[in-house]
């Protein structure tokens, strides 16, 4: 049974590209058949984090949507270390364009919206995926909309700071009912000190959703990367930690 | 002094006459002119129109043409009310609307609702170009009934929107005589019923969205009811019961669908007048079809 799992968030910053790079990485880890598609076409990121240099220029999902391409030309493969390979695992992504001239395309004449969820099955189904993971742009838009109505488990993300409790989780709720999935809460937390136990639990009212990873900052993300995946330059990190704890959650949720 | 007068008018009259005649001829080329000179036909497809005005101008239309950047194939038999120059008038009005906002409309307008509609019914259907086909549908709809309603026109559609990689059509009928989906061996296996009223009818109507799925050898069979309303000298209509039984047989190609169809027809109606426009378009899926990638697709000239 394959699942669609979206990052989603009210705000921006709160870490979604960076959380869909490392959780592909660590289902794929597992022997899980992932793929990781940026529908946040008005500012992506997915590439830069995957390390995706030479794309040419006429291919990527916002190619595809505008009819320059079609959906197999914009799969990128990921190179997995060998264990992951050999557990069965595999991993890629549907990075989307950052070229100004396709934005225009994008935001002067549009694009059909059920060409989106034709994609997500058609990936899942060419590619035999176990999992499908969606980043988004954040607030409402009509590809987060999308992503949103199909998944399977929806990770909200947020910040930990009084906008956070205040006016976000009204506007989440109304993005959030588009899912039939469950939600999880991820919370990018901006210090090392640990959040109370009672904020924890306001966010989680809050927001409807148990809390299931506290991201801790990370400035080696900051960086220039030694590896693409935090979770392989790093193994110990409580940020990896957290990370792990989220795709256990994950399995209880989807 | 004989009366030069009395004799001039039986021939003023006459040249007058044979005026009108001259302006309905003009009126009836331009019309042609609305109707697609080129039927744009995906391989591993046949597509075949036979369109029969009962006068010299149409209120029956069709029109096929590509949408979503050359991925989707718009599919529209249709009958504007009434017959004659009114209708011929409206007719060209509502095939521009239709295939114009078909053709522009982009996720920057969607329908209303469109959550609902298109995000969540019929799952596991895919709804590329459902959004085009509802805003031409709807949109059409309310300016017919904000800026025509005295004139009191409207039409019955059938708008397809077909995907030619595999077969799946979604469409929205709209009051018109369903069209036939025939199996590969021949037989009607299903209607493609009304899911909505006719068009310029009911302001703000609302008008939902049916599937059907062709398989190889499967054929749409869409047309105006100019065919089950061909009456015989005797006044017998041909009838729906003759449609499904000629298509029970198999046919190797939309043509031969088409040909059968019109001989039919001929045998039934036998010389009377004909009374209303016959319009019947057939796309078959070919059975050795080989899955297509989307595409620039063939063009094959129609038989207009």
């Amino acid at each position: 049974m394959s699942r669609i799992v979206t990052l989603y968030s009210y705000r921006g910053g709160t870490g979604k590209t960076t959380t869909a790079v490392n959780l592909s990485r660590l289902l794929a880890e597992r022997g899980e058949r992932v793929a990781v598609v940026d529908t946040a076409l008005q500012a992506p990121a997915l590439h830069t984090l995957f390390n995706l240099g030479d794309i040419p220029e006429w291919i990527s999902f916002t190619d595809y949507l505008i009819g320059r391409c079609t959906l197999e030309d914009a799969i990128q493969p990921i190179e997995l270390t060998e264990d992951a390979a050999a557990a069965g695992g595999g991993l890629y992504a549907v990075p989307a364009c950052d070229r100004s001239y396709k934005l225009e395309a994008i935001l002067t004449r549009g694009y059909d919206i059920g060409l989106l969820h034709e994609a997500f099955y058609q990936l899942i189904d060419r590619l035999n995926l176990d999992t499908l993971v969606l980043d988004t742009f954040p607030g409402i838009t009509n590809e987060t909309a999308s992503a949103v109505a199909r998944s399977d488990a929806l990770v909200m993300m947020t910040r930990a700071d009084r906008a956070a409790l205040v006016g976000a989780p009204k506007a989440v709720d109304a993005v959030a009912g588009l899912s039939r999935g469950r939600r999880l809460l991820a919370v990018s937390l901006l210090t090392e000190t640990e959040i109370g136990e009672q904020f924890g639990e306001l966010l989680a009212q809050a927001y409807n959703a148990p809390v299931a990873a506290l991201l801790p900052p990370a400035p080696e993300l900051a960086g220039a990367p030694a590896k693409t995946f935090f979770v392989d330059a790093y193994p110990s990190h409580p940020l990896t930690r957290e990370y792990r704890r989220l795709v256990d959650s994950l399995d209880g949720a989807a | 002094m004989p009366d030069l007068n009395g004799s001039a008018e039986p021939l003023a009259a006459r040249a007058q006459l044979l005026g009108y005649e001259r302006e309905l001829e003009i009126g009836r080329q331009i019309q042609v002119g609305f109707l697609p000179d080129r039927l744009p036909v995906p391989d591993g497809w046949e597509i075949e129109v036979e369109f029969h005005p009962a006068r010299q101008v149409a209120g029956d239309f069709y029109d096929a043409f590509e949408i979503i950047d050359g991925r989707r194939l718009a599919l529209i038999v249709a009958d504007v009310c009434d017959k004659g120059v009114g209708a011929a008038l409206f007719m060209a009005l509502i095939r521009t609307l239709l295939r114009h906002t078909a053709e522009i409309s982009g996720l920057l307008h969607l329908p209303k609702n469109y959550q609902e509609r298109l995000l969540g019914p019929l799952s596991g259907v895919p709804m590329v170009g459902a959004a085009s086909l509802l805003n031409a549908i709807e949109g059409t709809n309310q300016y017919l009934t904000g800026a025509h309603a005295r004139q009191g026109y409207f039409a019955t559609v059938f708008f397809g929107v077909l995907d030619p990689a595999t077969g799946s059509l979604i469409y929205v009928n709209c009051g018109h005589n369903p069209p036939l989906l025939l199996g590969s061996d021949g037989a009607a296996r299903a209607e493609l019923e009304p899911t909505g009223p006719a068009v310029g009818i009911l302001p703000d109507a609302v008008f939902d969205i049916g599937h059907a799925q062709l398989a190889p050898g499967e054929c749409l069979f869409a047309f105006t009811d100019g065919v089950p309303e061909a009456r015989a000298t005797s006044g017998e209509f041909f009838g729906d019961e003759r449609l499904v039984d000629l298509a029970s047989v198999p046919v190797n190609d939309a043509r031969e669908l088409l040909d059968r169809a019109t001989a039919a027809i001929d045998d039934h109606t036998a010389g009377a007048k004909q009374f209303d426009d016959i319009t019947m378009l057939a796309v078959r899926r070919q059975l050795d079809a080989v899955a297509s990638v989307r595409g620039p697709t063939r063009t094959a000239m129609n038989g207009v």
